[in-house]
């Protein structure tokens, strides 16, 4: 069987993770126009959610897959990245007296499920990380 | 982490990307460690040390022990 280089894998997984995040935007959107708003809400967010799930674990995979070096500069850029950024984006908002438009309000709510997603792996990584003491 | 990752490739002569392809790693993390910017995980650095077929704290040298401080 052939073998590939690190290097070479990684170009596949990023080939393979753009053709992937694209199916799945295709996928999602066609799933978001179907009935009118809301109507179906109940069987498009669970297939979405479903969707979004094949998603991580083909990020899970990619991230098992970069060596030490890259999977730091991956998690600290998104870790770093995404919260700074969203930060700023809130700050601005404040400072624009629009947090209590429809625009600020799902901005504030994206930044409140942030957090929850937080505490949920923290939470699991806390209990996988428990055991009892000698 | 102060090692002899450079000092070891050489005398194999190697290039960063050969060593890098052999370790199954990328270019960007030889470099990175060889100019100690960055420190392995655990499992990195012993299969590094494996390769080199020498024990860990003879690459990575330990700076809580006394002998290694020495011996730079």
């Amino acid at each position: 069987m052939l073998k590939l280089s690190y290097t070479w894998r990684i170009r596949l997984y990023l080939v393979a993770g753009a053709i992937v995040t694209i199916a799945f935007g295709l996928v999602a959107g066609s799933l978001s126009r179907i009935g009118d708003e809301g109507e179906y809400f109940w069987l498009i967010f669970p297939a979405l959610l479903v969707l979004a799930m094949g998603l991580a674990w083909f990020v899970y995979i990619w991230l098992r897959a970069l060596d030490d070096v890259q999977k730091a500069g991956q998690v600290n850029s998104w870790y770093w990245g995404g919260c700074i950024g969203a930060l700023v984006f809130i700050l601005y908002l404040v400072a624009d007296r629009a947090q209590h438009s429809e625009y600020g309000q799902g901005a504030f709510a994206m930044f409140g499920a942030q957090f929850v997603g937080f505490v949920v792996m923290w939470g699991v990584w806390k209990l996988r990380g428990m055991v009892r003491a000698e | 982490m102060k090692n002899r990752l450079r000092e070891l490739r050489k005398g194999r002569g190697l290039n960063q990307a050969q060593l890098a392809d052999l370790l199954e790693i990328s270019r960007q993390t030889i470099i990175a460690m060889e100019a100690d910017k960055y420190d392995p995980s655990l499992p990195m650095a012993y299969r590094m040390a494996a390769y080199f077929d020498i024990p860990v704290e003879d690459l990575f040298f330990n700076p809580w022990r006394k002998t290694d401080e020495k011996e730079r």
